[in-house]
């Protein structure tokens, strides 16, 4: 939701009935949830990357003809050894990969987690807004319930 | 008035009918758009990524399994032509949208008309009754 449709709701909420309130409640809640599904996504992607710079500083100080075990399948490994510990393929996306040294790969991978930290920043932006509308969404229904608590106490006391 | 009333209930089941397909279309027209939209995302990374490669810089695409190589120059016109061809088709896919939102509406309002000349036919028929 835009902030002025927020604000566009937020005036009329004292005249949204109750039932009304509950739905845009449950919405608003499978909608928070949902985003913060893709926020621990992001988190693992964020990962991911940190674990690669790691990975690539490591070869740069594996020394060449390193003896090393190619995997072949998942259960099969081939003995090999390490010939350029310089060189890596980068998989750029849309099938595309680029072969580069360590330190490329190592920008590269920093120019991905500079994209990741935005996106992710836009979407706890957007998770917190939604939780704060929440807020007044909750504030108003308690209101409700006092109300009805109110008229129930003074129809109770005119039998009296 | 029977025979109005039935006439009148089958029309609305149709057009019911109909704008059930309508709305699966719409469900469909949905999921394509978002698809091109993460599509044209992914190339617009890679669009960028390749435009920081020095020209000597070794691509390669994965073509069935096999990793060919390509010249730079080659890659970004075609990851150029991959953009427009995503631009165009999501331009269909939104026009189609909108033509089918507008005959979602259409469909509503002339379920609605009936279902309101029906309530009126019945309303007549009760009150002739209870003259």
């Amino acid at each position: 939701m835009s902030q002025q449709q927020e604000e566009q709701k937020a005036i009329p909420l004292d005249k949204l009935t109750p039932q009304q309130l509950l739905q845009i409640k449950k919405q608003l809640e499978e909608e928070v949830q949902q985003l913060t599904q893709s926020l621990s996504q992001f988190r693992i992607a964020n990962s991911k990357y940190e674990e690669s710079k790691i990975i690539l500083k490591k070869l740069d100080q594996t020394p060449k003809n390193n003896d090393l075990l190619v995997p072949i399948t998942a259960s099969l490994y081939v003995p090999g050894r390490l010939i350029n510990p310089q060189s890596v393929m980068i998989d750029y996306g849309t099938g595309y990969f680029v072969e580069r040294n360590t330190e490329q790969g190592s920008q590269f991978c920093d120019r991905k987690l500079q994209l990741l930290k935005e996106s992710q920043d836009k979407l706890s932006n957007i998770i917190n807004q939604k939780k704060q509308f929440m807020d007044k969404l909750n504030i108003e229904l308690q209101k409700r319930v006092l109300q009805v608590q109110q008229i129930q106490q003074q129809q109770q006391q005119q039998k009296k | 008035m029977a025979d109005q009333v039935q006439m009148l209930q089958s029309k609305i089941e149709d057009e019911s009918k109909v704008l059930q397909t309508l709305q699966r279309e719409m469900q469909k027209y949905v999921e394509g758009r978002q698809k091109l939209i993460e599509q044209s995302h992914e190339n617009e990374m890679v669009k960028k990524e390749l435009d920081l490669l020095e020209p000597e810089a070794k691509v390669y695409k994965l073509i069935a399994s096999v990793l060919v190589q390509q010249t730079l120059q080659e890659s970004k016109e075609n990851v150029s032509k991959r953009l427009d061809f995503i631009g165009k088709e999501f331009k269909k896919v939104e026009d189609l949208i909108k033509e089918n939102t507008n005959k979602q509406i259409a469909k509503k309002t002339s379920i609605q008309k009936m279902q309101e000349q029906l309530y009126q036919i019945v309303q007549a028929y009760q009150q002739s009754l209870n003259k």
